[in-house]
């Protein structure tokens, strides 16, 4: 395929009378094709075949793995929130209801030690005051 | 896809040696040239094109490999040749490429390496692939007279510096 002649020409390539017929000579020598590594083909073909199904499920686009991971944070974080709010409600239920039997007791204490004032002045004791 | 698996490795082991040279010259890297030469073989299945004939084939892998090791050279600012246009005008040598005791291919490639990038790749598809001067200008999109002093061009600039560091094996004919 080659003809050095093509383009070794006087009149082409040689305006200023260069012969570069030796150089050329070299060059075809030296800029023989060389081997590709080994294992090129096999190495070629594992990167031109599409990656396997389940590998697929890995390679979510960034994009969506961050929105995926805020979603995961928000609601453990509204989870442990919420829970928290719970808890403190139904403390504070029992308190109130403990208070609510505490002044119950008081009441009914107060009204049972007058009911027994009383009986007491009617019989001519005079307990205290 | 257009191809076939076992086709595809078979077109693989055909041009293989074709397009990793055409990367190796261009580029002057051996991973960078073997990373590229994959890219155009997965280019080629990935693009859908038909096996029209072995010419066509064998023109789209040439023309890719050309492009792809260009664009690697540039995203990598790989730039041997950063110099070399002084030589045209000064005619001074670079100690790394007097070196002694290499043969004479490996000084010629290491010249080749030297020269910018339009003048490396005519030398590589004219020396290392054989094509014509109208073949070459074709692929490129280039007048042949364009593409024939480039030749010139590189031809001149690799024996300028061959005949200050291979004295042994050139005589510069003014």
């Amino acid at each position: 395929m080659k003809q050095p002649e093509d383009f070794d020409q006087p009149d082409e390539l040689n305006e200023q009378g260069e012969s570069f017929a030796e150089l050329e000579e070299y060059l075809t020598h030296a800029l023989q094709r060389v081997d590709a590594p080994k294992g090129f083909a096999d190495r070629a073909m594992a990167r031109a075949r599409p990656a396997p199904a389940r590998a697929k499920v890995l390679m979510m686009p960034s994009r969506v793995r961050v929105w995926v991971s805020g979603a995961i944070a928000a609601a453990l974080l509204a989870g442990v929130l919420v829970g928290d709010q719970v808890y403190m409600r139904r403390q504070r239920e029992r308190a109130e209801e403990a208070q609510r039997q505490f002044e119950a007791g008081m009441r009914i204490t107060d009204a049972a030690l007058e009911h027994t004032r009383q009986q007491l002045r009617r019989a001519g004791v005079l307990v205290g005051d | 896809m257009a191809i076939a698996d076992d086709q595809f490795r078979e077109l693989i082991e055909t041009h293989q040696r074709m397009v990793f040279s055409i990367a190796l010259r261009v580029i002057g890297d051996y991973a960078t040239a073997e990373e590229v030469a994959q890219d155009v073989f997965i280019e080629f299945y990935r693009s859908g094109e038909r096996v029209v004939s072995e010419d066509h084939v064998r023109y789209w892998l040439r023309r890719t490999a050309r492009h792809r090791a260009i664009d690697a050279l540039r995203r990598r600012a790989i730039r041997p040749e950063a110099s070399a246009e002084e030589w045209i005008e000064e005619q001074h040598v670079s100690a790394d490429t007097s070196a002694v005791g290499i043969g004479t291919e490996a000084r010629l490639e290491t010249l080749l390496r030297t020269l910018p990038e339009s003048l490396r790749v005519a030398i590589v598809l004219r020396y290392q692939e054989e094509m014509l001067p109208d073949e070459i200008a074709g692929m490129l999109g280039q007048s042949v007279a364009s593409v024939k002093s480039q030749l010139h061009r590189g031809l001149a600039l690799m024996r300028r510096k061959a005949a200050i560091t291979m004295k042994e094996y050139f005589r510069e004919t003014a």
